[in-house]
């Protein structure tokens, strides 16, 4: 789709598409009309939408997104990659190929350049609580607005010619000529902008808005600009949500009532409360010098949050750690204690479970109390991490490759309670252990090592006799061990990451780290490293896939490859979740790349199967 | 809704009967068990064709019924027993599938496998017996707990279904998830494990009457010292008792391989297994006569060669008459896969298990010692309709069953002038009752033009007949 393409027209088949013969139709009722009318300098488009909207959408710089998504070397990747060679294969694509070589034929230009200049003014899309919908888009110019109506002309009036009907309905509404179709279809242009609505009545009143400079429009509306404001004035694009309305709905309601089990509580049930209780959400994108931001905020006070999970003053996450193979780090500052102590009000249902896990933590503390003796001497600042498993071939490899795992916890009084943790931990083994021997499979060892100031205790099995080396069974991925370093102690699955993030820790204590203010939540993935994982385990997951979906060995292989190169697009993702202005903000920063099909080249395929 | 005993009856005679019954070839038992030889009263028809794939496999395919009919009755069972495909090649990258992790329960991806193992694999007669014994050996992974454990016996019912029977039951009589379900992964000289050698004696083999107390001890005795150890079955030397024992009247210094040896070749567990084979590839409903059954019983206990008499039974008079044909009630795995199978198709395997255990037949967990009840056992009200439930969903595609169904192609294998009859050649060879007849005739298609949500609503509605439950 490079160039100016040579097109066949074959008007008759483009004609019998219903919906593009509609909207085609409704154009040449309205093309060459008087484009400007009304107000000198125009109105944003959001304020042209009654002020019940209940969800916006406003692009308001598309350049910025459209530019890094167009550019020659990302449109060149992209068209080489597997996905894009079955997009061309599909039924469809001749027809849009077409469409495409036809616009880019009428408009003198690439359809890269077509496309910005017909919408690099703005999108803005706006949803009624009756479902009524406006979409208006904005050219850059009005040259290029004229430029691409004249374009359809002849294309219309092969499609309306034995149709007169399909040309709709004309009438002037405050200045500007609107085409109807029975009371549930028209269009406008105004202002550069082509406007379109699935009511007439919507579109008879954002020309009214219009004609009164916006007054009492959506877009003057208090709670949309406050999440203008919140968004950001660089923001390229705003969703926002009414949530007032949008929590009236039943099925929203019933979920927002059930109660979470305790991990999701700990780790996203402040952010619920808030969203319970915001009056609106907005959800903002920026873009960057090599990717996208996008921000989220819901106008309800943190300081009604539960505060389990709200740092305190200018506290906040401890930055991530950083190891070798890292897949993902994700920080937390979360009070467990006052988590604990909150778990009436958060999980009530679980109340008899809770009462098992408080006596069974008993057993393993010798008796301390899960809340004041055990959870108490944990400090919030919490890190867990993931990473690529380096394995020590004298030891064994396993067939199948899991990452490890590792919990970074902060003790209040690491010399008293380190080794009531460590004591814990070994009483957990032992159970493990004992509970194998049961089912005769075989136990764990430990060793226990000293080394100057880090104290590292291994949990290990032992590789069968006369067993492969290179290709041991999965549970020789986990090798649960416990580091004590300083004020941390490291609860991990593998001892090689163990020692990892004890060197991380200390070369972060010697750099004097300090937490990131009022942030809850930090977390990091390494998508470039989780798609080579993937790479590296395509076996088992193709043929996961081949019974999970039902696929052949070929398709599965395809379907993996696609996913795989639609993650390869993201070489990095990062998610933060802050108190901002008092309120609750998340930030997903997605650092991007074109995708490359070497990096996620497929091995042949082995055959066989169908 | 028709009742489960209903179907059981002998099906209305539609215009042309498939079948003559030949009585005086079916009165001597000889005669029954005779090769089947085409002739112009007991001509070999397209409904015999499908008949025998659907008892030897899991329904045919419009080219294997056209070849069937090319080739004749006796090419056809040849062909079923002896695939020309390369079923080594085959087998090799199954096996290489998923090997279950030895520490999981969970025979989710295990049964997933089977059954696409099922749906694709070149030899179905093979499969089939795999399913026999399975359902014959009745061990379940409710007592095993182990995937792994699970898919090794599975493997060896395999290697061994159409093999001689005394190495079959040599080899699964060493399956740790034998010994594991049957109570005996520990059997001392002080206090040997009771429970399997009496399985052994009342159900594997000899059957309960042609046994004493005494001789079960003293098979006990034979099995001492066998243990189960971290998924091995071991030998401990100092718990074998090799004193002489008395068993079945014969004295010795026996073991554990002679104990099997001695039950596998005697003369009732060949009627055992002959009547058990009955039942699974002539009919349920009927119980035959020791008479009949005698030729048969007389050959297999000549050397236990499972394929030789299974060919006898697929080849016989008996099989191709009325005796047989539709004279079972499809089990869960039949009913899904002769939707499938016929069509080429390809499913998500793994939700597809889950369904048929929903159904009554959870593969792996056969509910009771002697296997799945079986016959009139699969349907009632609630399983019925969950049949018509899931031929829709498989039909219709979509989650969870993504099945893979290219109706194009199915429609350019016929003659025929619409979907609604392709179906009926393919699946049930156009032998259904007036009273079917009308009722597809009643729905809506499309006629000659092929129309995907029409056909598959349609091709659903067969699936529910009567006459598709029918095996």
């Amino acid at each position: 789709m490079q160039g100016v393409i040579k097109v066949e027209m074959n008007m008759k088949s483009i004609a019998t598409r219903k919906s593009v013969r509609c909207l085609m139709a409704a154009l040449a009722g309205i093309c060459l009309q008087s484009v400007v009318t009304g107000a000198e300098s125009p109105l944003p488009a959001v304020q042209m939408t009654p002020a019940e909207t209940v969800f916006a959408l406003e692009i308001a710089r598309p350049l910025k997104i459209l530019e890094p998504l167009l550019a020659p070397e990302t449109v060149q990747a992209f068209s080489a990659s597997p996905i894009w060679a079955r997009i061309e294969e599909g039924p469809q694509f001749q027809g849009l190929a077409r469409a495409v070589g036809f616009l880019e034929l009428q408009m003198g230009t690439d359809w890269q350049t077509a496309l910005k200049k017909l919408v690099g003014g703005g999108v803005t899309l706006a949803v009624q609580s009756s479902r009524e919908t406006i979409l208006t888009i904005e050219a850059q110019d009005a040259n290029s607005l004229d430029q691409f109506i004249q374009s359809l002309q002849a294309f219309i009036k092969a499609a309306t010619q034995n149709n007169p009907a399909l040309q709709g309905a004309e009438q002037v509404v405050h200045g500007v000529k609107m085409t109807s179709f029975g009371r549930r279809a028209a269009w406008a242009l105004a202002d550069n902008r082509l406007m379109i609505a699935n009511s007439v009545e919507l579109m008879e009143r954002a020309l009214e808005l219009r004609a009164n400079k916006g007054a009492n429009s959506f877009g003057k509306s208090a709670a949309y600009t406050a999440a203008r404001t919140a968004a950001g004035p660089d923001a390229a694009a705003i969703f926002f949500a009414d949530m007032t309305t949008v929590r009236s709905n039943p099925k929203l309601q019933q979920a927002l009532a059930k109660n979470l089990t305790p991990l999701p509580a700990l780790l996203v049930g402040h952010l619920r409360e808030a969203f319970k209780k915001a009056n609106w959400l907005s959800i903002s994108l920026d873009a960057t010098a090599d990717g996208i931001r996008i921000k989220a905020v819901a106008d309800a006070p943190a300081s009604e949050a539960p505060r389990f999970a709200v740092p305190q003053a200018n506290d906040g996450v401890l930055p991530n750690l950083s190891v070798p193979g890292q897949l993902a780090g994700i920080s937390l500052y979360r009070d467990l204690r006052a988590f604990y102590q909150a778990k009436d009000e958060l999980f009530p249902e679980r109340t008899s479970g809770l009462v098992f896990f408080e006596n069974m933590m008993g057993i393993f503390f010798s008796g301390l109390h899960i809340s004041e003796g055990v959870l108490a001497e944990v400090d919030p600042h919490i890190r867990l991490v993931a990473a690529v498993q380096q394995y020590d071939p004298e030891v064994g490899i396993p067939a199948i490759k899991i990452p490890a795992f590792a919990a970074v916890m902060k003790l209040r009084h690491p010399q008293e309670f380190g080794e009531v943790v460590e004591e814990a931990w070994q009483k957990a083994i032992g159970m493990a252990s004992f509970t194998r021997g049961q089912k005769g499979l075989p136990g764990f060892l430990i060793d226990r090592s000293t080394n100057k100031d880090v104290k590292i205790s291994v949990a290990y099995y032992r590789p069968p006799k006369d067993a492969d080396l290179k290709a041991l069974e999965p549970r020789f991925n986990f090798r649960p061990t416990l580091a004590r370093t300083g004020d941390y102690v490291i609860l991990s699955s593998a001892d090689g990451l163990a020692r990892q993030v004890v060197e991380a820790v200390k070369k972060e204590a010697s750099a004097g780290a300090k937490p990131l203010p009022r942030t809850h939540t930090a977390a990091e993935i390494d998508v470039n490293a989780l798609v080579k994982a993937a790479v590296s385990s395509r076996e088992p997951l193709i043929q996961r896939m081949m019974i999970g979906q039902g696929r052949s060995r070929e398709q599965a292989s395809e379907q993996l490859d696609n996913l795989l190169t639609w993650l390869d697009c993201m070489e990095k993702a990062s998610l933060e979740g802050l108190e901002e202005d008092g309120r609750f903000v998340m930030y997903l920063t997605m650092k991007l790349r074109a995708p490359d099909a070497k990096r996620i080249k497929s091995p042949a395929s082995s055959g066989g199967s169908k | 809704m028709q009742s489960a005993s209903s179907l059981l009856r002998p099906l209305a005679a539609p215009s042309k009967r498939p079948l003559t019954m030949n009585k005086n070839s079916m009165s001597e038992p000889d005669g029954a068990w005779a090769p089947f030889k085409p002739d112009s009263q007991r001509p070999w028809t397209l409904p015999l064709a499908g008949h025998l794939y659907r008892r030897a496999g899991f329904g045919a395919r419009w080219d294997e019924l056209e070849n069937a009919m090319t080739s004749g009755p006796q090419a056809a069972v040849d062909g079923l027993l002896n695939p020309a495909a390369d079923v080594a090649s085959f087998d090799r990258l199954f096996d290489s599938y998923s090997p279950a992790d030895s520490e999981s329960k969970d025979t989710g991806q295990v049964l997933a496998w089977w059954l696409r193992r099922m749906l694709e694999t070149p030899h179905p007669l093979r499969e089939r017996m795999t399913l026999f014994w399975h359902d014959y050996f009745g061990i379940s992974n409710i007592e095993v707990e182990n995937a792994r454990d699970m898919q090794h016996y599975i493997r060896t019912l395999r290697r061994h279904a159409l093999g001689k029977f005394p190495e079959l039951l040599s080899a699964v009589a060493s399956e740790p998830a034998m010994l594991i379900c049957l109570h005996a992964k520990a059997s001392r000289k002080s206090k040997p494990a009771l429970q399997f050698p009496e399985t052994l004696l009342k159900q594997y083999t000899i059957g309960a009457g042609h046994f004493t107390e005494t001789d079960l001890r003293e098979a006990a005795r034979a099995f001492a010292g066998r243990y189960v150890l971290q998924h091995e079955v071991k030998i401990i030397a100092e718990e074998q008792d090799t004193g002489i024992k008395q068993f079945l009247g014969r004295q010795g210094p026996f073991g554990s391989a002679e104990v099997l040896d001695i039950l596998a070749r005697h003369p009732a567990t060949a009627e055992k297994i002959v009547t058990r084979l009955y039942r699974w590839f002539i009919s349920e409903a009927d119980t035959p006569k020791p008479e009949l059954l005698r030729p048969l019983v007389e050959d297999f206990a000549r050397d236990f060669d499972i394929a030789r008499l299974v060919g006898i039974i697929l080849r016989s008079n008996c099989f191709f008459s009325q005796v047989a044909y539709r004279r079972r009630i499809k089990s869960p795995v039949e009913f899904a896969l002769g939707i499938l199978r016929p069509l080429n198709a390809t499913v998500a395997t793994l939700p597809l298990g889950n369904a048929l255990a929903e159904l009554g037949q959870e593969l792996f967990q056969p509910p009771i010692a002697t296997g799945w009840p079986c016959g009139r056992h699969w349907l009632n009200t609630f399983t019925m309709a969950k049949r018509i439930q899931l031929a829709q969903r498989l039909l219709n595609g979509g989650a969870p069953f993504n099945t893979a169904l290219d109706w194009n192609k199915v429609m350019r294998q016929t003659r025929s002038a619409d979907g609604a009859s392709h179906l009926l050649d393919l699946w049930l060879q156009n032998d259904i009752s007036t009273a079917s007849r009308q009722a597809v005739s009643r729905l809506k298609t499309t006629g000659g033009k092929v129309s995907r949500p029409n056909l598959a609503d349609t091709a659903a509605f067969i699936a529910s007949l009567p006459e598709f439950q029918c095996s």
